[in-house]
């Protein structure tokens, strides 16, 4: 095929230029898109909301994943998170700064998979902690007073309802 | 561009997260902070699962309801005994529905779906309905609501918006299948025009019944589902497919039954008529068959063979072969309905 040989080129919020094969480019629904709508053009596509170290990791997942089956929206809804290969649990390890700038990368670019990937990875950091845990995990602040703490607890029962 | 923390992040990211979590986790999450609670929230009543009467009174204690209604995009009852009150709560609440599906729920009336469907006429797409037919239930187990030509006709004026439509486990016969491809013939009693909340921005699309309507009555009506119908006959299946009758009618997924002229001969004569749209077609080999009539089971077993030819050599055929009915999760899956509150 053609199209596979083609090259796209990418460049990140800070400049620095990515030439890559169409086939890995087109993992994003964004670019795919966009490439289909310009048709053959040599032009850089900007991406203003990526860096160059994490654009270059997202671009590691789709060269890697590039043979996957793409998969459609709404299959396989019930997945657990427990199910993540090797390969993408490697991936996965890096700083919550680099992770979060990758999942909003994601979500950006259309990357549905690597979007998945990424949220299970935030989620399994979430499993099984009580909320301060939580909270010393991401260095978040509690901003409830004691009193709205349990008024979210009594809101909450009836979830808690089986 | 600052760097990315766990409390700056999107509405829509916190939903990715949050939909890998269980109940307990997420009971969790909400305590974290008011943003992740805020996010908490909206994954919750944007997708609303509801099992059980407790949670209704509880919902109902709080407010919360009332409070989130604006969020409510889609609205899952699943097995519940609605009381009255409980369908004045989601009538007076859910009003920009876009997915409505009732799982085996006790006490609908026609009156309520017609209220529900009317109330959301404008933004609602999705309508899914699972009944319980009589017939195979164990004894004891007190019997849902029968999901029947009376129980539907009703709603049906104001299905205008519906892509998809899954009316599965019922007991409808041709008629309504007539009333989705037909001009409606409506009593204007039945419209009142200050009803519709939403109504504002009036969509060209749902026409008022007052005037002389074309017969796309449907016009976005895209998949049709009707697992576990067997009084259709085929006389009902081939009015979907008048000219005109349903533009956008692509999927339709039927069951096999040995009582009914769903046949070989029909499916086959689907697929090559109609080669754009797909067919689901879905057979169950049940045992029961076995014990009862050796004969029965023996023609069985042919025409499942036959169909999976059959889905072999179509491309347009896709054959189920099933051992058993559907079990409860695989009627939420079949729905594309996803919960925490499934797994709790």
């Amino acid at each position: 095929m053609a199209t596979e040989l083609k090259k796209v080129k990418l460049t990140s919020s800070e400049g620095t230029e990515f030439i890559i094969d169409r086939k890995v480019a087109e993992k994003s629904v964004l670019l795919k898109n966009m490439l289909e709508d310009v048709g053959e053009s040599d032009m850089a596509i900007p991406l203003p909301n990526v860096t160059g170290p994490i654009l270059n990791k997202v671009i590691d997942y789709c060269t890697h994943h590039r043979d996957d089956p793409f998969v459609s929206q709404e299959d396989d809804s019930k997945k657990v998170s427990d199910d993540i290969d090797d390969w993408d649990a490697e991936f996965c390890k890096v700083d919550q700064g680099t992770l979060f700038e990758l999942i909003l990368s994601a979500n950006y670019l259309d990357i549905k998979p690597l979007l998945d990937l990424t949220c299970k990875t935030v989620a399994n950091m979430i499993k099984g902690k009580t909320p301060d845990e939580i909270r010393k995990t991401f260095n978040i602040t509690n901003d409830f007073t004691p009193e709205e703490e349990e008024h979210v607890r009594k809101e909450n029962e009836w979830c808690e309802e089986r | 561009m600052a760097t990315p923390n766990a409390s700056s992040l999107p509405n829509e990211i916190y939903l990715s997260i949050f939909s890998h979590l269980s109940i307990p986790d997420l009971l969790a999450a909400s305590l974290v902070c008011h943003k992740w609670h805020a996010s908490f929230i909206s994954f919750l009543f944007s997708n609303l699962f509801i099992k059980s009467s407790r949670q209704f009174f509880l919902l109902n204690k709080y407010r919360l309801l009332k409070r989130h209604s604006n969020l409510i995009l889609s609205l899952t009852l699943f097995k519940l005994h609605l009381s009255p009150q409980d369908k004045q709560l989601i009538l007076s609440t859910c009003k920009k529905l876009n997915k409505l599906t009732l799982i085996k729920c006790h006490n609908i009336d026609s009156d309520f779906l017609k209220d529900i469907l009317r109330n959301n006429k404008d933004s609602i797409e999705i309508f899914n309905i699972w009944g319980e037919r009589s017939n195979n239930n164990s004894r004891n187990e007190i019997n849902s609501t029968e999901i029947n030509n009376e129980l539907l006709s009703p709603m049906l004026e104001f299905c205008g918006n519906l892509r998809e439509l899954r009316i599965c486990g019922a007991e409808i016969t041709d008629n309504i299948l007539i009333r989705l491809t037909s001009v409606e013939e409506i009593s204007t009693e039945n419209f009142i025009p200050g009803e519709s909340t939403f109504g504002s921005q009036q969509d060209k699309l749902a026409t008022p019944p007052t005037s002389p309507i074309s017969n796309n009555t449907y016009p976005h009506l895209h998949s049709l589902d009707l697992t576990e119908c067997f009084n259709l006959t085929a006389f009902g299946i081939a009015e979907l497919f008048s000219p005109d009758n349903l533009p956008s009618f692509h999927s339709l997924t039927l069951q096999h039954n040995p009582q009914n002229e769903l046949d070989l001969e029909f499916f086959e004569f689907l697929a090559d008529s109609f080669k754009f749209h797909s067919f689901n077609i879905i057979i169950l080999n049940s045992k029961r068959f076995d014990e009862k009539n050796k004969k029965v089971l023996h023609t069985f077993a042919r025409i499942t063979k036959d169909l999976e030819v059959l889905g072999t050599k179509k491309d347009n055929v896709h054959v189920i072969k099933r051992e058993k009915e559907m079990i409860d999760s695989e009627i939420l899956n079949s729905f594309q309905i996803s919960s925490p509150f499934i797994y709790s």
